[in-house]
């Protein structure tokens, strides 16, 4: 195995060292978990060789020894079980840990922000503020007297003589749409034309029936 | 008489040279006509010396053989048969006789006669070793060993040069032979009907070829004789290809089924080198086995490996042949291929047989594919190869053997 | 041994060169390519995340077929195993190279997959040891439950390259945690 790693050194002297001294916590804990994991599969083979001990000792009548060997199975379950205590708790303490961890970003990033946002703070003071309103005003009221100045003696919206020449435009314009309007036909129709306009009234009746029976029967319209 | 000698963890010290020759149990010896023989244990006679160890002591005695003038069987009333040894000086000392197993004695005195005669002692004297344990003696020994087989390869080996001498001289004379009588064929005359005999003996007996013995009067030398052999095993190779593709495209046909007509009855050597079992597989002759073809279709006028491959790459450098010399990927073995086969059409040819013969996802060993092309082992590997290298075919290594299967790991990609 | 309740995606698993690597280099590429798939594919299945180089692995699946009478030699498997690294697949665990582990996701996929998680189960910015990612019950019905430690922490390193992710120890016990980031650094 060394072999492989003097071939290949590995990345790391270029690269920052990004693992903190929690992150070295964190895998320690996990070795730990790993250790009970490890321990509590040996547990478990010991169990069942427990067992079938036992079973062999009843098939060739030794009872006594067959007692010990399922005392020792009953003790074997119980240590797996404290086994599995200390695992909960180990991931119990891990996920505490991680957690931690996650809050600790969390209150970072809250700080950075709440920096970030004195800083802006500090840039814009209120006499600053006071300064640029007020200019603000200033350009507001320049601006009222210019109009003010326009409209002193040119064009306003109660000119008389303009509001007579627009109504007059638009009555020759209503005017002109009337006249292009086709008269309607004088003539009687036909006999044939006029069953056909009676045919296309029942038409009409039956789409509507049609129309009527859709909507009663939904399902069946697809989508 | 007998010594008193020098030991080394209890062993007795060789000399300089020594080899055991026999063992000799029971040994019992006297010194003198009269008096009682003395028992010794783990008798044993060596090139230099016999040697024991006393009864009851553990020092041993010897007799130095270079002491020994003679030794004899002598035979008397009561106690049976005995080796005598007679020293050499001073010229009355007393014989000194040796007792062992009856069946032992004849042994005995024959071994000691010969190591008297071989006289070993002569080249180091009595020396004593120094040092020396039992791993330098087996060293020694070995070398000993080495030099002998050493002669022995040599002597072989120069019976073997001599045996070429005498093949080159056979070859010489068979190729004047034949030259000799081409040129009397130009001259003509009364003696036709000897030539005619003479050529006719020397077809029979393997000695010529018919065809080739009315070709081989214009070959005179050098440039000439070359473009000539190039022609020939230009045509040679071409007909034994044009023979293995309509193998391999019907393997069931029999070569000897078919017709010999034409071309000089030159098709049925092609024939029956096929039928030894040697041929082009798949369009290609390797150039060892063109080799053996060319000079067991020629006879007599046998050409070296060099003039073949003079001659090849000249035929193959004539565009009018249609023939390729190629190199395989290994770079030793060359072989012959016309020249509108490629890899590609090659493999194909392969694949193609390995679907019809093993089936669509089977494989074929490079023997099997040799049997079905009827090609040599070693061409249909090398043609394998050269397809599995052009991605055409994989291969299965497995105990049993190297199997090529069709390239199937593309299919998902077609 | 579980071969029988593996069926291998391609159908090239019951040929017999397949378990002989090609010397024709496209072949080869394109048999080794399989190879990952097969291999990818059984891990995937079996849940296995190593390969040894091992003779005991060579006889197993799927690098063993014994319905096609063939098995992988070493060298194949090594072969084999080397393709998979050079294709990110796998990672040597040791320096001989004998020990592979299997990335039939790869790093990144991984790491994707348990940022995801810890993203959709409000595990950001929170800190989780490597033996709860594994085999804690939160991730019990994840792709990467049951992952093994070294691979497991393969990936994080790549989310940690990522910076989404950073790995670290505990200060009192030694074992490793990691922390989750919203955002990459």
């Amino acid at each position: 195995m060394g072999s492989w790693f003097s071939r290949c050194p590995p990345a790391k002297e270029k690269k920052p060292d990004r693992i903190t001294d929690s992150d070295r916590a964190v895998l320690d804990l996990k070795a730990q978990r790993d250790q009970l994991q490890i321990h509590k599969r040996k547990l478990q083979s010991t169990i069942s060789s427990d067992l079938s001990a036992a079973k062999r000792f009843i098939e060739t009548k030794k009872k006594s020894l067959a007692l010990l060997a399922l005392k020792k199975k009953k003790h074997h379950e119980t240590l797996i079980d404290q086994c599995d205590q200390h695992l909960l708790k180990i991931a119990e303490l891990i996920s505490n840990v991680e957690y931690a961890q996650v809050q600790e970003t969390l209150v970072k990033a809250l700080e950075v922000g709440n920096a970030a946002m004195k800083k802006m703070q500090q840039e814009i003071s209120l006499d600053y503020v006071e300064r640029l309103v007020e200019e603000s005003e200033e350009a507001r009221a320049y601006q009222q007297e210019v109009n003010a100045m326009l409209f002193k003696d040119g064009i306003t919206d109660q000119d008389t003589d303009v509001l007579a020449d627009l109504r007059r435009i638009e009555e020759e314009e209503a005017q002109a749409v009337i006249e292009n309007v086709p008269s309607p036909p004088t003539a009687e129709l036909p006999p044939a034309a006029q069953e056909a306009v009676a045919a296309g009234a029942d038409d009409k009746a039956e789409r509507a029936r049609v129309e009527k029976e859709r909507a009663r029967e939904p399902q069946l319209v697809p989508a | 008489m007998n010594d008193e000698v020098a030991t080394d963890h209890g062993r007795p010290t060789p000399f300089l040279g020594e080899e055991e020759v026999s063992k000799i149990s029971p040994l019992s010896w006297k010194v003198g006509h009269g008096g009682d023989y003395t028992q010794g244990k783990n008798g044993r006679l060596t090139s230099h010396r016999l040697l024991w160890e006393e009864e009851g002591s553990s020092a041993w005695r010897c007799i130095r053989l270079d002491r020994i003038r003679d030794t004899e069987i002598k035979s008397s009333w009561f106690h049976g048969r005995k080796v005598v040894l007679q020293p050499s000086t001073p010229t009355d000392a007393p014989p000194i006789s040796l007792r062992t197993a009856e069946s032992e004695l004849d042994a005995l005195h024959s071994h000691v006669t010969a190591a008297l005669q071989q006289a070993v002692w002569k080249v180091h004297g009595y020396q004593l070793q120094s040092n020396v344990g039992g791993l330098s003696r087996v060293l020694r020994r070995q070398e000993g060993r080495m030099q002998q087989q050493e002669e022995t390869v040599r002597e072989a080996l120069n019976d073997l040069q001599a045996l070429r001498q005498n093949a080159n001289q056979m070859a010489e004379m068979a190729r004047h032979l034949s030259r000799s009588y081409s040129s009397g064929n130009a001259a003509g005359g009364a003696e036709q009907a000897e030539k005619d005999e003479l050529s006719q003996l020397m077809v029979d007996y393997g000695l010529a070829d018919a065809t080739l013995l009315q070709k081989a009067s214009r070959s005179a030398s050098g440039d000439d004789y070359y473009q000539h052999l190039a022609h020939d095993l230009g045509a040679f190779v071409q007909r034994v290809l044009a023979k293995s593709v309509t193998n391999s495209s019907a393997p069931e046909a029999s070569t000897t089924d078919q017709p010999m007509s034409d071309a000089e009855g030159d098709d049925a050597a092609v024939a029956a080198a096929q039928n030894g079992g040697i041929s082009g597989g798949n369009g290609m002759l390797l150039l060892h086995d063109l080799f053996c073809l060319f000079n067991r279709w020629k006879g007599t006028e046998l050409i070296s490996p060099e003039e073949l491959l003079t001659a090849m790459q000249m035929a193959c450098d004539d565009p009018s042949q249609g023939l390729r010399l190629r190199r395989f990927a290994n770079g030793r073995v060359l072989a012959v291929h016309s020249a509108d086969m490629d890899d590609d059409r090659m493999a194909a040819t392969l694949v193609a047989l390995i679907e019809r013969t093993a089936g669509r996802n089977g494989g074929m060993s490079a023997s099997q594919v040799a049997a079905a092309l009827k090609c040599s082992v070693s061409l249909a590997l090398l043609q394998l190869q050269a397809g599995e290298a052009r991605g055409h075919l994989v291969r299965d290594d497995t105990v049993q053997g190297l199997y090529f299967y069709r390239n199937f790991f593309f299919d998902d990609a077609k | 041994m579980e071969s029988n309740q593996w069926s291998s995606p391609t159908e090239f698993w019951d040929l017999p060169p397949f378990f002989t690597i090609q010397p024709t280099d496209a072949t080869r590429e394109k048999q080794l390519s399989l190879w990952l798939q097969v291999v990818c594919h059984y891990c995937r299945a079996q849940r296995q995340y190593f390969i040894d180089i091992s003779e005991r692995m060579a006889d197993s699946a799927p690098f063993h077929n014994a319905k096609a009478k063939r098995k992988l030699t070493l060298d194949g498997l090594r072969k084999i195993c080397s393709y998979m690294v050079q294709h990110g697949h796998g990672v040597w665990m040791d320096e001989g190279q004998n020990r592979m582990a299997v990335f039939w996701r790869k790093p990144q996929e991984w790491a994707a997959a348990i940022y995801r998680w810890a993203s959709d189960s409000g595990h950001l910015n929170s800190v989780e040891t490597l033996f709860s990612l594994r085999e804690g019950d939160d991730t019990r019905d994840q792709d990467f439950h049951g992952l093994p430690h070294e691979i497991l922490l393969i990936a994080l390193q790549a989310l940690e390259g990522q910076g989404k992710a950073q790995i670290f120890r505990g200060s009192s016990s030694d074992h490793d945690g990691v922390k989750f980031f919203s955002q990459a650094a």
